[in-house]
């Protein structure tokens, strides 16, 4: 049968010019390839620049000194460089803002996805994120003039500037992160995983506690991990509430400082270029890169690892 | 006897719970379920709460001095910051 076949013959209906198609299309390919390759060759030049300054560093001063002295003094006569000094204090106020952010955050998430109306969770949720959106700044000098006077009528010995208000507010910043995420992982949690749960004559809470979080564990750890990284790279919060007194001390009630706390005093102050003090920056911005990305890096094998798929 | 074959379970005893302590054990299940329901708004209304007095706190101090003068005028540690970026680009050139 020829009835069926396509009209032959000079028409060009059947063969319409493509080419300035493939060249548009080749052009906006290559743009949108151009594009991911800036954030990516940012990242790449941050890393480079961080790890050339942070080697000029370890040429003057031996990693091991980095690693074992006592104290931070870099800006003193007799410079030590004990690296610890500062992670000590960044430790101890992540580890405080998580303590505030875990529960907050975890049961926020519960509460939200769970036990909220749909007309109590638009206005909840929106609410729970504008706090993700106050800067950072506003937390530090509410943590400063605000946190610390109201922790220091419970605290008697509570010094101005103290780890202590400084992770709860970083906490507290952190919180929304903790939240939004967990939330999402837990309303991913099929429904007929509830069901089942409920066929079983579960309570409401045990099919939470026993049946959802366990689901979702991955993305909520996740969640948390990712916070915690955010906590550990947080600048302001901590420059302005915790202090620029680096102790070596867990003691959340004393003046202590962070390594974004010494980034930022550094490049405020008066430190020439070159000298041994700056290159000092790029050493412990080079440790600070290393902690978040190993935190980062965990989060993204745990999920991985662990994560449950349904249906 | 091969372990293929249908061990005998024991569960006779654990399975026989009359009405009344299954419905004595629910009512304190279904009071837990009410605790940790509440305990889960205190977190969402303990956040919000920080947010309000966050907000009411930088109204209170913001708000007298947020007038067109300083909106226009520069702002305070201007040179410093200039001194700093002027600092940071240094090495580049």
């Amino acid at each position: 049968m020829t009835t069926n076949l396509p009209p032959t013959g000079p028409s060009d209906l059947w063969r319409p010019n493509r080419a300035l198609s493939k060249w548009s299309q080749r052009a906006i390919v290559g743009l949108f390839g151009f594009f991911a390759l800036i954030s990516v060759a940012t990242t790449v030049g941050i890393v480079l620049s961080l790890l050339f300054e942070a080697v000029e560093f370890f040429k003057e001063v031996p990693i091991w000194r980095f690693l074992t002295d006592q104290q931070w003094t870099p800006l003193f006569s007799n410079p030590q460089f004990g690296v610890f000094v500062l992670l000590s204090a960044t430790f101890l106020t992540s580890i405080i803002a998580i303590i505030v952010a875990l529960p907050l955050g975890l049961l926020s998430a519960i509460y939200l996805s769970e036990y909220a109306s749909p007309k109590l969770r638009r206005i909840l949720k929106p609410a729970l994120e504008v706090l993700a959106g106050v800067p950072s700044v506003v937390f530090g000098y509410f943590a400063l003039l605000l946190v610390t006077p109201f922790l220091q009528l419970f605290i008697p010995g509570l010094s101005g500037f103290n780890g202590l208000s400084a992770g709860v507010v970083l906490g507290i910043s952190i919180t929304p992160l903790v939240a939004s995420l967990s939330e999402d992982a837990i309303y991913a949690v099929p429904d007929s995983l509830r069901n089942g749960s409920y066929a079983l004559g579960l309570t409401k809470r045990e099919t939470i506690l026993g049946v959802v979080l366990p689901a979702a564990l991955s993305g909520i750890v996740a969640s948390v991990i990712l916070a915690i990284s955010r906590a550990v790279g947080e600048t302001m919060i901590v420059s302005l509430a915790a202090g620029q007194n680096p102790n070596l001390t867990l003691n959340p009630f004393v003046p202590i400082m962070t390594m974004t706390a010494y980034i930022v005093q550094v490049s405020l102050g008066d430190t020439p270029a070159g000298s041994i003090a700056y290159k000092s920056i790029f050493a412990v911005g080079m440790t600070l890169f290393l902690v978040t990305l190993a935190f980062n890096i965990l989060s993204f094998w745990y999920v991985r690892k662990f994560r449950e798929t349904y249906e | 006897m091969t372990s293929l074959s249908p061990q005998p379970t024991k569960m006779d005893k654990g399975w026989d719970i009359d009405q009344k302590t299954a419905l004595s054990a629910l009512g304190r299940r279904n009071l837990i379920d009410q605790i940790v329901k509440y305990i889960s708004l205190t977190a969402v209304i303990f956040s919000l709460s920080v947010l309000a007095i966050l907000l009411i706190d930088v109204l209170i101090d913001g708000l007298p001095v947020l007038n067109w003068n300083f909106l226009t005028s520069f702002p305070p540690g201007g040179p410093k910051m200039l001194a700093l970026y002027r600092r940071w680009w240094a090495p580049f050139g």
